[in-house]
């Protein structure tokens, strides 16, 4: 048998933007279509899965090191919503030791006992920390894991500034045989929420990538988390469920990665300078369509 | 030198925990504690051993604890691991000084070494804690650095002090190999004009004297570089003076060098010269039994010196204005910013040189051969030109190869020396002035 392809995608993002609800959600929906998929949890936090397991905690690979002083991988692995894989990396208490290494350690342990191929994994989802900090963070996107990434990010001028430094990082690593980016994942952002959604057209526009998704702030989210699910689990038949389906099938379809092309600093605070002059116009009411207006 | 100039081989000094725990080592009862990855100790107490085969002594080198931390450690922080550690040491080892330091790793990861030092009040014994991540500098930066913690953590602030006592500071433990014959003979000297020397570092000092450092009149610098900022931060903290001086190498340095010091202290002149005088005729006494061989076997040579930034002038010198050597090149083989490289291209303008040398920076081995064989006519052509021969070299054990494209004879003197043991032995003052003209004839005689 020919060994199986598996799809190493990297999930990036500023920090609480909805990475891993949105990863989560990603994760259920692509089971439901038949994967079988990982999602690994990369941060300190330990909280990737949680949706996926009925708002419960897993042990971690690195409490499992620290603990055992080595990890048989099958220990860290624990089944989730649809039989989809959940494991967590772990880290250091806030403040002490070096979250980035520890994270490379965990990819680093997994992927030396060869436990994707063992599972035959369609998809292995990497939830990574808001702001790659350090090298640590960058490790899912260097050669020979990921092959995809794609970011998460709304309409605010912080969340894009992550996703743009992000982009620096793939671009970086781009040469070397790391991961291209697959696209951003608007989230907060409904496909008819006027100049939010616009912002983000612009921005991916500018840096020559694409929208995976426009996924809308919905209370159905939260009510899946409050009681421990993800979306997909808990209402399968909503809108919000619909929205998480589609942008499985197009993580599913997508191939072709590419290497974005990021704004320098000085073209981003321009580019969000003219932004805001605009949205001011807009909420003085001078300006009525965006749309109108570019 | 850019970064990306420095050598990666055949290094000529070591990172700055390699100077900290360097100098440790040669403290009285001294226990240093490294807070660090597994290889750091023993990495560095091998890289002590090229100086001149430092050994370990009391507990340096490779008697030095660690806390070797492993990945776990790097992940989820090392606080617990020390703590463990400090108590079995403080539990097994005896000291009367602990010297904790943290290391590379410990340093990146942000590990709170002082919090956990704290932590274990009482302390059984006095510690010293300093943060001494190699990438911080090289061991001649790390040595400057323990001395200042020293007298931060742990020598008292005396308001009175002795006048009769001084301090000598700026050679830096197996990194200056000949650290202690020099320290002692410099020492000898001082006490003939009347003065208590504290070393700190070599034999027989005692952690009364190190206490009573703090009461001292001076801090003799015997380095352009190395201490000097210690001194200033003691000036600062313990109110005593400083002066930095070329070490004295030979008869016409060692007067120049204890007039200097005397009139600083205001020594009775009298004293000073009847010292020197009986100094001087004993030296050259010797010097006189060495003219039958120096006139048998010519003893004349150019030379090329290699060495760090106290030593090099120093040697240079000596061969100059003392022998009547002709250096051709002094390479400083630190690895020096543009502020350093002046110090001691000022310091080294300020020598009255017959034939004045060529000062070059470069710490590469290599290169170092290259830029002779690059910039001397011998090398470039067959015709005739004017050679370095007969040539001899002075530098570390790496430059053999050197002496041999120059056909001349060679003596081992500076870091990295591992061809030789060095305890007693010293070339500063009017003794080691006449130990060098031992060394360097008998290397010349060695073929024999
Ligand atoms: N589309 C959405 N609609 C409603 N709530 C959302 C949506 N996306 C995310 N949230 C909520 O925002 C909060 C943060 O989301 P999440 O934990 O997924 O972010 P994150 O990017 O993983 O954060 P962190 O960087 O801290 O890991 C959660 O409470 C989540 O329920
Ligand atoms: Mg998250």
């Amino acid at each position: 048998m020919a060994e199986k392809e598996i799809k190493q995608i990297a999930i990036y993002g500023k920090g609480g933007i909805g990475k891993s609800t949105t990863t989560s959600n990603l994760s259920a929906a692509l089971s439901d279509m038949g994967y079988k998929v990982m999602q690994f949890g990369c941060d300190p936090k330990a909280d990737s899965t949680n949706t996926l397991r009925d708002g419960t905690y897993i042990p971690t690979i690195l409490e499992l090191l620290r603990d055992n002083g080595k990890v048989d991988a099958h220990d860290a692995i624990f089944e989730g919503y649809n039989g989809i894989y959940c494991v967590e990396a772990g880290g250091p208490a806030p403040g002490v030791g070096c979250a980035g290494r520890g994270i490379i350690t965990a990819v680093q342990l997994l992927k030396q006992q060869k436990i994707f191929e063992e599972l035959e994994l369609d998809y292995v989802i990497y939830d990574v920390l808001g702001d790659v900090v350090c090298g640590g963070f960058a490790v899912p996107i260097r050669e020979g894991i990921a092959q995809h990434v794609f970011t998460v990010s709304s309409s605010d001028f912080m969340a894009i500034y992550a996703a743009n430094n992000l982009f620096k990082g793939i671009q970086k690593y781009s040469n070397a045989g790391g991961a291209l980016l697959g696209g951003v994942i608007a989230n907060s952002v409904a496909p008819d929420s006027g100049y939010q959604r616009s912002i983000v057209d612009d921005f991916v526009s500018r840096t020559k990538t694409k929208v995976m998704q426009y996924v809308p702030r919905s209370l159905t989210v939260t009510q899946s988390e409050l009681s421990g699910k993800t979306t997909i689990e808990a209402a399968p038949d909503s809108a919000q469920a619909k929205v998480y389906r589609e942008l499985a099938k197009r993580v599913d379809e997508h191939t072709e990665s590419k290497t974005p092309n990021p704004l320098t600093q000085q073209e981003l605070r321009d580019w969000a300078a003219e932004w805001s002059d605009q949205i001011l116009a807009i909420e003085s009411g001078e300006v009525t369509s965006v749309a109108a207006a570019i | 030198m850019s970064v990306s100039e420095r050598p990666i081989e055949r290094p000529r000094y070591s990172c700055m925990l390699g100077g900290v725990l360097a100098t440790a080592g040669a403290l009285p009862k001294t226990v240093p504690i490294v807070h660090g990855a597994q290889g750091c100790g023993g990495s560095l107490a091998q890289a002590a051993m090229l100086g001149g085969c430092y050994g370990t002594g009391y507990a340096g080198n490779a008697a030095v604890p660690s806390t070797n931390i492993g990945e776990s450690e790097v992940i989820f922080g090392g606080e617990t691991r020390l703590r463990e550690e400090l108590e079995s040491v403080f539990d097994v080892m005896k000291g009367d000084l602990f010297i904790v330091t943290t290391a590379c790793m410990t340093d990146i990861i942000g590990d709170d070494a002082k919090a956990v030092i704290d932590s274990l009040q009482p302390l059984p014994k006095p510690v010293i804690f300093l943060e001494a991540g190699g990438f911080k500098g090289n061991s001649y930066y790390g040595y400057g650095r323990l001395i200042e913690e020293l007298f931060l953590q742990y020598i008292p602030r005396a308001k009175k002090k002795r006048a009769d006592l001084v301090n000598l500071l700026g050679l830096v433990p197996a990194y200056d190999p000949f650290f202690r014959g020099d320290l002692e003979e410099i020492s000898r000297l001082l006490q003939q004009l009347g003065l208590t020397v504290n070393t700190l570092v070599t034999a027989g000092q005692s952690h009364a004297d190190l206490l009573a450092a703090g009461e001292a009149s001076l801090n003799i610098v015997l380095s352009r570089l190395y201490g000097v900022d210690a001194a200033a931060t003691i000036k600062e903290s313990h109110g005593i003076d400083y002066t930095v001086t070329d070490l004295p190498v030979g008869a016409v340095a060692t007067e120049a060098f204890l007039r200097e010091i005397a009139e600083k202290l205001g020594i009775d002149k009298a004293l000073v010269d009847r010292v020197i005088k009986r100094e001087v005729t004993s030296y050259y006494n010797y010097v006189d039994r060495a003219t039958d061989i120096i006139a048998d076997t010519d003893f004349q040579n150019y030379a090329v010196v290699i060495a760090n930034g106290t030593e090099a002038i120093p040697y240079a010198k000596y061969l100059d204005n003392e022998i009547g050597w002709i250096p051709t090149h002094v390479f400083v083989t630190d690895d020096l910013d543009e502020d350093q490289q002046q110090v001691i291209r000022s310091a080294f303008d300020a020598v009255p040189f017959e034939t004045s040398p060529e000062l070059v920076f470069e710490t590469d081995t290599f290169k170092i051969q290259q830029y002779i064989e690059q910039n001397t006519p011998q090398f470039l052509a067959d015709e005739y030109y004017p050679t370095i021969s007969p040539a001899f070299v002075l530098g570390s054990t790496i430059e053999r190869r050197l002496a041999e494209v120059l056909s001349g004879p060679f003596l081992p003197i500076s870091f990295p020396v591992y061809n030789r043991i060095i305890l007693t032995r010293g070339y500063a003052g009017f003794r080691g002035g006449l130990t060098l003209l031992e060394d360097l004839i008998s290397a010349q005689l060695a073929p024999r």
